[in-house]
C-alpha cells in the first residue's frame, strides 16, 4: 500500500507540476466552496494514514473507524479555516489526533472501554516491510501498552511529533510526556523480547 | 556515573540533540557497561522496527458513505421560498432586476406554491430525519446529552446507555427499537426505505413493522437486514455477537461469508473476519451448537458435520438446509439425506438435482422452510 500511495503522491505532484486541475491545492479549494466530491478524493487519498493513527492510539478497530469518519466530518467543517500555512496532511493528521485525544479525554469513554484488541487481523491489510513478522509483532506489543503510554509513543516516535507538542495538545507537563515515552519503550522492549 | 542515573539520559542520547560534552559523558558510561549498552541497542532497534511499519492502515470497510450523509448540505429552504415570494409580489425578477409580465408572473406563481408544497413536504421529511427516543430507565446520553424523559436522534448522532440505563427508539413509523444497559448506537441513514443504525456495542431490541428490507443493522462484523420481524442483536466490542430472532426473519450478511437467513425461533453467532454462522434452533442440543461452532469458526469439517447429522432433531432441519451451500461437494450429500429424514422433499425437486445445485429445486426448498423470500438475495449457489 505504501507502494501504490507514494505512486498517487507522485501522480498528484506530477498532475501539480503540469498545473493540472485536479492538484491538491485546487481539491482543498473545491471542498472550501462546498464541492463534497472534491473531499471525497481527499478523503480516499487520506484515510488509510488516518485510521492508523487512529487504530494505533485506540487499540481497537472499531472506535477507530468512528473517529476516522468524526475527523473526516470536522475536517469538512473545518475546511474552510486551512490557509496553506502548513502542509495539508499534517492539518488532517493533527486533527484527527485532537479527536482521538477527546475520545481519550473522555471519562466515560475510558470507563465503558473494557478492551484492548489483540485481533492482529486489523493490521492484516498493511503494506509488507521487511520482516513482516516483527512488524506484526511490535503493532501488538504497541495494541497492549497502557492508553496513556501508547498514546504518546504514537505522536512521538510513529508521528514524529516533538515532547512539547505532545505536551501542548495532550495538556500535560513536558516531563509527562517524557516519562511516558520512556514507560512505553520499556513495556515494549519486555513484550518484544519474551 | 551509576545506570539508574543515566537511564532517562539514554532516550535523549538516542532520540538527539544532544550537546557534545553529555554525549562524550554518555559515551564513556556505555565504553564500560554492558546493561546501558544493550538499552541503547534496543532504543535504536525498535527505532528501525517504528520507521518500517506502515503509514497507512486500509480501514476494514468503506467509512465515506456515513461520512456523506453527514456532511450533506441543510438547505434553509423556508428562506428561499420568502425570498422567491417578495420576489414575485414586488414584481421583479431576481435574475435580471426587470419587472415581469402578468403571464409570466403567474407562471412563476404557480412554480413558487409547487415550490412552496415541495418545502413543506421537505420539512415533513426533514422531521421524519430525527428518530424519538424515550428515556425507560437511568440517564441514557445522545451525543453529551443526558437524556431526562424524551429526545431527537439526529443522522450521525450517538446514543448510548451505562450500567443502569434503557432507552427505547420509534425507527420513523416502522418500528421500535430498545436499547438494553450499556449500549452504543448511532443512526446512520432515515430514508425513506433506508433506516439504519449502527450498534457499536451491546444489546438491542427491534420490532419492525415496514415490509422487509427496509431496516438495517449495520455492526462491526455482519449487517442485519429486517426481512418483516423482531429480534435481539448483542455485540461486543471485538465484534462478537449473537442474533436471536423471535418473529419473522433476518438475514446476516458480510464479505467474508456466505449469508444466514435467520428464522424465527433460532440465533446466529457472529465472529469478525468470518461469514455469518450457521442459524440454530432455540432447541438445538449442546453438542450441536458446539459442532456449529466448531465448523464455522474452527475449521471443524467433517468431523464437526458428523455430529451435527447425529444430533440434528425436525426441529434443526434448516439448519442443514443452511449447511447444504456451505459443506463441501462431497459432504452435500448425507447433509442432504439427513435433512430429508425429518422433512418431505418439495414436489418437483429431487436428490440429484438439489446436489447438483438446481437453482429452481433449491428455490422449491427454500420455500417449505418459509425462506423463499430471501432467495436470490442472500442465498449463493451451491
Amino acid at each position: 500500500m505504501q507502494l501504490i500511495e507514494s505512486a498517487r503522491a507522485e501522480a498528484i505532484l506530477e498532475r501539480e507540476a503540469e498545473g493540472g486541475a485536479t492538484t491538491i491545492s485546487s481539491l482543498i479549494r473545491r471542498a472550501q466552496n462546498g464541492d463534497r466530491a472534491a473531499f471525497e478524493q481527499i478523503y480516499r487519498e487520506n484515510v488509510g494514514r488516518v485510521y492508523a493513527i487512529c487504530l494505533r492510539m485506540l487499540a481497537n478497530s472499531t472506535r477507530a473507524q468512528e473517529l476516522t469518519q468524526d475527523a473526516f466530518v470536522r475536517a469538512w467543517e473545518m475546511i474552510g479555516t486551512f490557509r496553506g500555512e502548513s502542509a495539508f496532511s499534517s492539518w488532517l493528521y493533527r486533527l484527527a489526533v485532537n479527536v482521538v485525544l477527546a475520545d481519550l479525554r473522555s471519562k466515560k469513554r475510558r470507563t465503558a472501554r473494557v478492551m484492548i484488541t489483540d485481533d492482529l487481523s486489523v493490521y492484516d491489510k498493511t503494506s509488507h516491510t521487511a520482516n513482516p513478522g516483527s512488524a506484526i509483532d511490535l503493532e501488538r506489543a504497541i495494541a497492549l501498552l497502557p492508553e496513556r503510554a501508547r498514546a504518546v509513543f504514537v505522536l512521538h516516535d510513529i508521528e514524529g511529533y516533538q515532547h512539547g507538542e505532545i505536551a501542548e495538545i495532550t495538556g500535560v507537563a513536558e516531563g509527562t510526556s517524557k516519562a511516558q515515552l520512556h514507560r512505553a519503550r520499556k513495556l515494549l522492549r519486555k513484550a518484544l523480547e519474551k | 556515573m551509576n545506570c539508574e542515573k543515566i537511564e532517562s539520559r539514554l532516550h535523549d542520547y538516542v532520540d538527539g540533540p544532544m550537546s557534545a560534552a553529555e554525549k562524550l559523558d554518555i559515551e564513556r558510561h556505555l565504553a564500560t557497561c554492558v546493561n546501558c549498552r544493550g538499552e541503547v541497542e534496543f532504543l535504536n532497534s525498535l527505532r528501525q522496527q517504528v520507521a518500517a511499519l506502515p503509514a497507512s492502515i486500509e480501514p476494514p470497510r468503506d467509512l465515506w458513505p456515513e461520512i456523506a450523509d453527514r456532511i450533506a448540505p441543510k438547505t434553509n429552504w423556508w428562506a428561499t421560498v420568502a425570498l422567491r415570494l417578495k420576489n414575485v409580489f414586488a414584481g421583479e425578477s431576481y435574475e435580471t432586476g426587470n419587472g415581469l409580465g402578468w403571464g409570466m408572473r403567474g407562471a412563476v406563481a404557480v412554480a413558487v406554491l409547487l415550490f412552496f408544497i415541495g418545502g413543506i413536504w421537505f420539512v415533513i421529511q426533514t422531521r421524519q430525519s430525527t428518530w424519538q427516543v424515550a428515556r425507560v430507565a437511568g440517564a441514557p446520553q445522545i451525543g453529551s446529552q443526558r437524556l431526562v424523559a424524551n429526545g431527537q436522534l439526529k443522522v450521525g448522532e450517538w446514543l448510548e446507555t451505562d450500567d443502569s440505563s434503557r432507552a427505547k427508539i420509534n425507527v420513523g413509523m416502522i418500528g421500535q427499537v430498545e436499547l438494553a444497559p450499556q449500549t452504543r448506537i448511532r443512526l446512520i441513514s432515515t430514508r425513506l426505505t433506508d433506516h439504519r443504525l449502527s450498534l457499536a456495542r451491546g444489546k438491542i431490541h427491534a420490532e419492525i413493522w415496514a415490509p422487509p428490507k427496509f431496516f438495517f443493522v449495520e455492526t462491526a462484523s455482519a449487517l442485519a437486514t429486517d426481512l418483516g420481524c423482531e429480534y435481539t442483536l448483542e455485540m461486543n466490542d471485538d465484534g462478537f455477537g449473537r442474533l436471536h430472532v423471535t418473529r419473522g426473519y433476518v438475514a446476516l450478511e458480510n464479505k467474508a461469508g456466505p449469508e444466514s437467513v435467520v428464522p424465527a425461533g433460532a440465533f446466529c453467532e457472529i465472529q469478525p473476519n468470518r461469514g455469518p454462522g450457521t442459524p440454530y434452533s432455540e432447541n438445538a442440543s449442546e453438542p450441536l451448537r458446539a459442532a456449529l461452532a466448531q465448523f464455522d469458526f474452527a475449521n471443524g469439517g467433517a468431523a464437526a458435520i458428523s455430529t451435527v447429522l447425529v444430533e440434528a432433531r425436525e426441529a434443526d432441519s434448516f439448519t442443514l438446509f443452511h449447511l447444504l451451500f456451505r459443506v463441501v461437494p462431497a459432504e452435500r450429500g448425507r447433509v442432504y439425506d439427513r435433512m430429508v429424514e425429518f422433512v418431505s422433499p418439495p414436489p418437483g425437486a429431487t436428490r440429484a438435482g438439489v446436489l447438483q445445485g438446481d437453482q429452481r429445486m433449491l428455490k422449491l426448498w427454500a420455500d417449505k422452510f418459509g425462506l423463499g423470500q430471501s432467495w436470490g438475495r442472500y442465498w449463493l449457489p451451491l
